[in-house]
């Protein structure tokens, strides 16, 4: 519908055309290579990772890319998997918009020969190239795809992040607690942010909370850039607080919200967007607007840790330790398993991250140790999540809750933790 | 197929296994539940679920969001306690076992403040993410209170399902009409403003597809370009906005001088046909997006941090700096008017437009009107690439992208190489796309924008200032 989608989709139409082209020569011989590769015993673990280093979510790029490397720098130090060190090949999946850069990241790792996939973290682009990846017999696990639809959604899709319902119930009676009547969301149309819409909306509904904008069909364009008549609409309904469902559009929003005379101090943002906004906005302006975001707040040590590789955070860390321990349990399969090919991973996933039951550990090198002794393990990482469950999502999680202080830092309030619901 | 009859025996099998373990498991919870049977729930000032336990908590208001201190609140169940509401009207108990819970205030209480319930039914399940908290709220603002108890939990989720989405929509409706009058005035104006900006990246756009019948993709880009110019200035240099503005417009005059000598005036001597340049341009505005965004990175970019103070004129909400900005783009596209109608060079630079052969023979230097074009052009596009960036508070690598295709409808739309028709067109196209939200979803405001300009194609195929032109 939008004019802008079709330029990029005109682009994306052109660049496929080009890449189909360029792809001609090569596929057969690449075809014949992944079958063989793949199903065959190996020793060698080759990581591959898709991050999105541009684009929308490019900012959140930094966090996975440290985790990464800090995963990758572990199980090295802790002498590998199978003996052999880790290497890694990675690409920029950018977002959900350039389907093209999607596509060709995809095929750079896969030319790779990857044991096990990492990424992407937005659940549009894990839809634009799953299927590429794990027909392929490779398993891929995302850190960040929340979308509600894709828990069972293929035997080699694994996350470690738990799936929207759980999010969304705890963001909606977080709400519904505070004693909003009338909440209008902000919220951007795509995959993660009407999916997260749908399960807040139900649940504050339930508790008698009125939806006075944003309930279906007022969603903006993930590309918008000009966000002042959204702004007036919502300060036109008169809400008691918004909640606001987007990426990097957030601040542009939140400063169109202001000027449009909504009060920032009763603003609700979710995981994409609960971040460190320190340096975008004047002090005070969010204080007391709250958040959520999956998984445990990471420790100070972890993130001191992420800082050594030194890679640039940018004041997040969103997503760091989804994407580590996904790493982890990869590379613990793949030993457990006894061969660094997909399908040994893809058996051996649920295994390490204890759905069996097993010894806990908490490290590679503690888990590493226990599986040289033929002892069954259950890591436990830093997120804090429980075993996989049949769909591949995490059994149990936890949701973080945050409070923005004066300087417009998200600051740890509490944990909800429970159980991932199954049907 | 295969893969999944494949792994069904063996989820089974795994299962299966697991049995024994989730039976000692489920004997050690009810062993455990019997005296947490005893115990009574807690009042506490705040709930929060653990492992250990559920929450039964909400905040007590009459229906102005005034908050009710002091009333008493009964929970009675699987487990009861008693609590009075704090000074912020919120009240919480901790519960420990599962099960369904009834949760009362004193009806004389809801009477007094108009609550539409006393009593509502809520179910805990400590491990389910939806059920391990239950919100419970008297002054819920849907209709289909009149029940007044078991409106929460399975029960309602069916059977007031319909009710429930009708009040919303009842509501919707009705919001809908009243918001219409509170945001039309407000609409229309930040129409104008945005109409005001396209104006000016337009009115750039035009005059060089006025002389060189150039149709730029790249000029998006330079609107990008201007934009990032002056963030460098204030953000990284810390320079005074003015200052960085400046900047942004020399830095934007200084590519368009750069562009013309490197690459179209040499395009142009070898003749190269302009269905050409215009691949060349879309070329140049993909490099251009892409080199921003390994400078500059991913993210949107603030021009300024702080967020103006708003002041009321009549219906409208408005700050300092969108007043400027829009006088400023005014000022700049009736300069650039009269500069065409009433000076020597303007009327050179018409005089080649309309016909640049012609122009050549009675001597205008046709190259040296063509590169003060595509200088004035650039410093235009810059100009409101630095007024876009304060308006939307923000620019990106791509924010010129975004915006090109409606450049070229405003253009179109206004009539082709015309300066007051550009302005026209850029204010129709930004009236239409933020008024358009007072009746169809946001996400669709530019495909109405986009549906008149087929309309107006349609019946004045030359756009509203251009001129008629015989073919054949």
């Amino acid at each position: 519908m939008n004019i802008r989608r079709m330029t990029t989709m005109a682009t994306a139409l052109t660049a496929a055309a080009v890449l189909a082209l360029a792809g001609c020569g090569s596929s057969g011989a690449s075809d014949d290579k992944g079958d063989a590769g793949t199903s065959a015993k190996t020793d060698q673990f080759v990581l591959g990772e898709l991050w999105p280093e541009t684009g929308s979510l490019a900012y959140l790029a930094p966090p996975e890319i440290a985790a990464g490397k800090l995963a990758v720098q572990d199980i090295n130090d802790a002498g590998g998997v199978l003996g052999k060190d880790v290497t890694t090949v990675d690409a920029d999946t950018s977002d959900a918009d350039h389907a093209d850069q999607n596509s060709s990241a995809t095929q750079s790792v896969l030319s790779k020969d990857p044991s096990f996939v990492i990424g992407p973290a937005s659940s549009s682009v894990v839809k634009n190239v799953y299927k590429t990846i794990t027909s392929q017999k490779i398993p891929m696990l995302s850190m960040g795809a929340t979308s509600t639809d894709f828990s069972g959604l293929d035997p080699y899709f694994f996350r470690t992040v738990a799936p929207d319902s759980v999010q969304g119930a705890v963001m909606g009676n977080l709400i519904a607690q505070d004693g909003v009547q009338n909440l209008a969301i902000a919220v951007f149309n795509d995959e993660y942010g009407t999916g997260l819409r749908d399960v807040i909306v139900k649940t504050v509904e339930a508790a008698g909370v009125n939806v006075v904008y944003g309930e279906s069909s007022d969603a903006f364009d993930p590309t918008e850039t000009n966000f002042s008549s959204i702004a007036t609409a919502i300060k036109a309904t008169n809400p008691d607080a918004v909640l606001v469902i987007a990426f990097d559009q957030t601040v542009p929003l939140i400063k169109s919200l202001a000027s449009a005379g909504v009060d920032t101090h009763k603003l609700y943002l979710v995981d994409g967007n609960t971040s460190d906004y320190s340096g975008d906005f004047d002090a005070g302006l969010l204080e007391g607007s709250k958040g959520t975001i999956p998984g445990v707040s990471p420790t100070d040590d972890f993130v001191s840790r992420l800082e050594s590789t030194g890679v640039d955070l940018g004041g997040t860390t969103t997503y760091a330790a989804e994407t580590y321990d996904g790493i982890i349990l990869a590379a613990l399969a793949a030993q457990k398993g006894g061969s660094a090919d997909g399908e040994t991973i893809q058996k051996n996933m649920a295994a390490v991250s204890g759905a069996d039951g097993g010894e806990a550990c908490d490290s590679y090198k503690a888990c590493l140790a226990l599986l040289k002794d033929g002892k069954d393990i259950q890591y436990q990482g830093v997120t804090g999540i429980g075993p996989f469950n049949k769909n591949n999502d995490p059994s149990s999680a936890n949701i973080g809750v945050y409070v923005f202080d004066g300087d417009n830092k998200p600051q740890f309030d509490h944990t909800q933790s429970g159980d991932v619901p199954t049907d | 197929m295969e893969k999944q009859t494949a792994s069904f025996p063996r989820a089974r099998w795994r299962f299966l296994r697991r049995m024994p373990c989730l039976m000692i498991v489920a004997v050690g919870i009810a062993a455990m539940a019997v005296p947490v049977q005893a115990q009574a729930a807690e009042a506490v000032a705040v709930c929060n679920p653990t492992a250990q336990n559920g929450c039964v908590n909400g905040i007590l208001q009459d229906a102005g969001k005034q908050p009710v201190a002091g009333a008493t609140v009964t929970l009675s169940g699987a487990e009861s306690a008693q609590t009075t509401t704090a000074d912020d009207g919120t009240w919480a108990f901790a519960v420990e076992s599962d099960g369904e819970y009834t949760v009362a205030i004193d009806e004389s209480v809801a009477e007094q403040y108009g609550l539409t319930a006393s009593s509502m039914d809520v179910t805990i399940e400590k491990n389910s993410f939806d059920k391990q908290r239950a919100v419970v709220r008297f002054d819920r603002t849907t209709n289909d209170a009149a029940s007044g108890t078991d409106m929460q939990g399975d029960g309602t989720n069916s059977t007031g399902a319909d009710s429930d989405s009708k009040a919303a929509s009842d509501s919707s409706a009705a919001g809908f009409g009243s918001t219409i009058g509170a945001r039309f005035w407000q609409q229309l104006y930040s129409g104008v403003i945005f109409g005001l900006m396209l104006g000016l990246m337009s009115v750039g756009m035009n005059l060089v597809y006025g002389t060189t019948g150039l149709s730029s993709f790249s000029h998006g880009e330079q609107v990008t370009l201007g934009g990032l110019a002056c963030y460098v200035g204030t953000q990284l240099l810390h320079w005074p906005l003015p200052v960085s503005a400046v900047f942004a417009v020399a830095v934007g005059a200084f590519t368009g001088l750069l562009q013309n000598e490197v690459l179209w005036a040499p395009l142009r001597r070898r003749h190269v046909g302009t269905m050409q340049q215009m691949i060349v341009t879309i070329g140049l505005s993909m490099a251009m997006q892409y080199i921003f965004q390994f400078l500059f990175g991913g993210d949107i970019k603030g021009i300024t941090r702080s967020i103006p103070d708003t002041f009321d004129i009549g219906p409208i909400t408005t700050d300092w700096p969108t007043v400027i900005s829009a006088l400023i783009a005014i000022v700049v596209i009736v300069g650039v008017s009269m500069f065409l109608y009433h000076t020597r060079f303007g009327r050179a630079t018409r005089a080649v437009s309309d016909n640049a052969a012609l122009a050549a023979v009675s001597g205008i230097d046709v190259e040296q009107v063509v590169r003060i074009v595509w200088i004035l052009s650039c410093a235009l596009a810059a100009l409101s690439g630095v007024l876009l960036g304060i308006y939307l508070n923000g620019i990106s690598w791509n924010t010129g992208a975004t915006l090109l295709l409606l450049m070229f409808s405003s253009v179109t739309l206004g009539g082709l190489g015309t300066a007051n028709g550009a302005l026209v067109g850029s204010l129709v196209i930004g009236v239409m796309a933020d008024m358009s939200t007072l009746v169809i979803p946001d996400d669709m405001r530019y495909a109405s924008a986009l549906a008149i300009l087929i309309i107006v194609l349609l019946i004045r195929p030359q756009g509203i200032f251009g001129k008629q032109q015989r073919v054949g």
